[in-house]
C-alpha cells in the first residue's frame, strides 16, 4: 500500500483548473520530485496534500488517513511553502524554539544540531530581520527537518542557497531517505530535483505527468 | 461583475484613508448636531432608533448607522487578513488549534473597547452638563458587545462567502433590524432594558465565536 495516495484530484479556481485529475501513488522512504515552471500548480498541489484547500473532486490519503480541508494529517510533517514565515524580531534560535515548543517533542540540543548542519550556529543569536534570503531559506529547511519529521514537503527549498549549501541540503535529503523518511520536493530547477529524486514528475497547468 | 464590485468596494471604501476620515468627520458633525437638539438618556438616544414608519428612516438613523459603519470599515479588512494569513510553519504543527480565533477575538474586544471609548468621550464632551455617566457606562457595555458581535458576524460571512457578498448581506441585515426595530439580531435598536439587551448579546457572542472557529476551519489557506 502506498504511503501517499491521490485519486482523481481536481480543483478549479476562478475558471482556471489549478489541479487536473491527478492520480499518484508515493511510496514510503522515497524522494519524489516535482518540476514545473512558476504558476504551474506545484504549490497548490502541496497545499492540497497538506489539507489547506478544498478539492472539487478526488481523494487524498496519507498513511491511510483521508485528508480534508482544515484537518492536516496526523503524521509528523515538515514543510516549506513559498516565503518562510518567521518572526523578524526574534533571533534564529528563538524562532526555532518557538516552533519546537508547539509540539514540545525536541530539546534545544537537537535544534542546535540541525543548525550546525547548515552552518547556522554562528548566527543563532542574530535577529531574522537581518538575514539574507539564503539564510532564511536555511532556517526554513532546519525547521522542516529538526523534529525528525516523517513526511517532508519542500516547495522551492533551494531558493537563494549557495552551491555549498545546496550540496549539504542534497546530502541531508539522501540521509533522511535512508532513515525511511518520505520527501516531496518541488522546484523549477530540474538539476536539483534530478540529483536527489527517485522519481521525477512534471507539473504543467495543474497536470502531473511522468 | 462581482470581481469589479469587489475591487471598487476595496479601493473606494476599505483601503481609502480619505473615505475613513470623511466618515469620522461626518460622524462627529452629526453627533454634535444630535446633541444640540436632543437629549441623551435611556428613553432618547441614537440607539433608540426611529421606527421604519417613513421613507427617510435611514437618514433619521444616520448616527446609529455611522456608529457601526465607521469601525467596521477600519476593522474587518485587518482581522480578515490576520485570519487568512496563516503561518504555515505553525499551522502544520497545530492545525486544530483555536489560537488564531482566540487572538482575533481578543483583538476585536480591544478594538471595540477603544472605539467605544472614543465614541462615548465625544458624546460626553458634547453633553457634559446633562448626561448620566452611569447611563453611558451601561449603554457603552452593551454597545461594546454589539460591535463585537456584528464584527464577528461580518467576518464569518466574508470568510465563507468571499468578496462583497458578505458585506451586502450585512447591509440587508442592518435594514431589516432597523425596519423591525428589534434587539434580537445583534444590533441595538432600543435601550429601555439594557440588562436584557446585554444578555441577548452575550448569547449571540458565544454562538458567533463558535461560528468564527467553524468558518476559519472551512476557509482555504490560499
Amino acid at each position: 500500500m502506498s504511503y501517499i495516495n491521490l485519486k482523481n484530484v481536481s480543483r478549479t479556481i476562478k475558471h482556471k483548473r489549478i489541479l487536473q485529475n491527478i492520480n499518484l501513488n508515493i511510496e514510503k522512504g522515497t524522494i519524489t520530485g516535482f518540476v514545473g515552471p512558476n504558476g504551474s500548480g506545484k504549490t497548490m498541489f502541496f497545499r492540497a496534500i497538506l489539507g489547506m484547500i478544498k478539492l472539487d473532486s478526488g481523494e487524498i490519503e496519507i498513511n491511510g488517513e483521508k485528508i480534508s480541508l482544515g484537518s492536516s494529517p496526523q503524521v509528523n510533517i515538515g514543510t516549506i511553502l513559498e516565503t518562510p514565515g518567521f518572526i523578524n524580531n526574534y533571533t534564529a534560535l528563538d524562532n526555532l524554539k518557538y516552533l519546537a515548543a508547539i509540539k514540545n517533542e525536541i530539546q534545544e540540543k537537537q535544534i542546535l544540531e540541525a543548525m550546525q548542519l547548515f552552518d547556522m550556529i554562528d548566527h543563532k543569536d542574530e535577529k531574522v530581520k537581518s538575514f539574507s534570503l539564503g539564510m532564511r531559506q536555511k532556517l526554513a529547511i532546519i525547521q522542516a527537518i529538526m523534529e525528525n519529521q516523517e513526511l517532508i514537503i519542500l516547495d522551492e527549498p533551494t531558493n537563494g542557497l549557495d552551491e555549498a549549501s545546496v550540496q549539504t541540503f542534497e546530502d541531508k535529503l539522501r540521509e533522511l531517505k535512508n532513515e525511511d523518511k518520505t520527501i516531496l520536493i518541488a522546484s523549477h530547477d530540474r538539476f536539483v530535483i534530478q540529483s536527489v529524486a527517485d522519481q521525477v514528475y512534471q507539473v504543467n497547468e495543474g497536470e502531473v505527468s511522468v | 461583475m462581482k470581481a469589479e464590485l469587489d475591487l471598487l468596494y476595496d479601493q473606494l471604501l476599505v483601503r481609502n484613508l480619505k473615505t475613513k476620515i470623511c466618515l469620522i468627520i461626518l460622524q462627529i458633525g452629526l453627533l454634535y448636531e444630535y446633541c444640540q437638539e436632543s437629549s441623551f438618556n435611556s428613553a432618547e438616544n441614537i440607539f433608540n432608533t426611529f421606527p421604519a414608519m417613513t421613507s427617510n428612516f435611514i437618514f433619521q438613523n444616520l448616527n446609529w448607522i455611522l456608529y457601526y459603519l465607521v469601525p467596521l470599515f477600519a476593522m474587518i479588512p485587518v482581522f480578515k487578513e490576520f485570519l487568512l494569513k496563516q503561518n504555515v510553519f505553525v499551522w502544520i504543527r497545530k492545525s486544530n488549534s483555536r489560537l488564531p480565533v482566540v487572538l482575533v477575538g481578543g483583538l476585536i474586544l480591544a478594538s471595540s473597547i477603544l472605539y467605544n471609548l472614543y465614541f462615548w468621550v465625544v458624546v460626553w464632551i458634547l453633553k457634559i452638563k446633562t448626561i448620566s455617566v452611569l447611563f453611558i457606562f451601561r449603554l457603552g457595555l452593551a454597545t461594546i458587545l454589539s460591535l463585537m458581535g456584528i464584527t464577528i458576524l461580518i467576518l464569518v460571512l466574508t470568510m465563507l462567502l468571499r468578496g462583497i457578498v458578505g458585506e451586502l448581506l450585512t447591509v440587508v441585515l442592518f435594514l431589516i433590524v432597523l425596519a423591525l426595530k428589534t434587539n434580537w439580531a445583534i444590533l441595538i435598536t432600543t435601550t429601555l432594558n439594557l440588562k436584557f439587551v446585554s444578555g441577548i448579546l452575550v448569547i449571540w457572542l458565544v454562538i458567533l465565536v463558535e461560528l468564527l472557529n467553524l468558518a476559519y476551519r472551512k476557509t482555504e489557506l490560499l
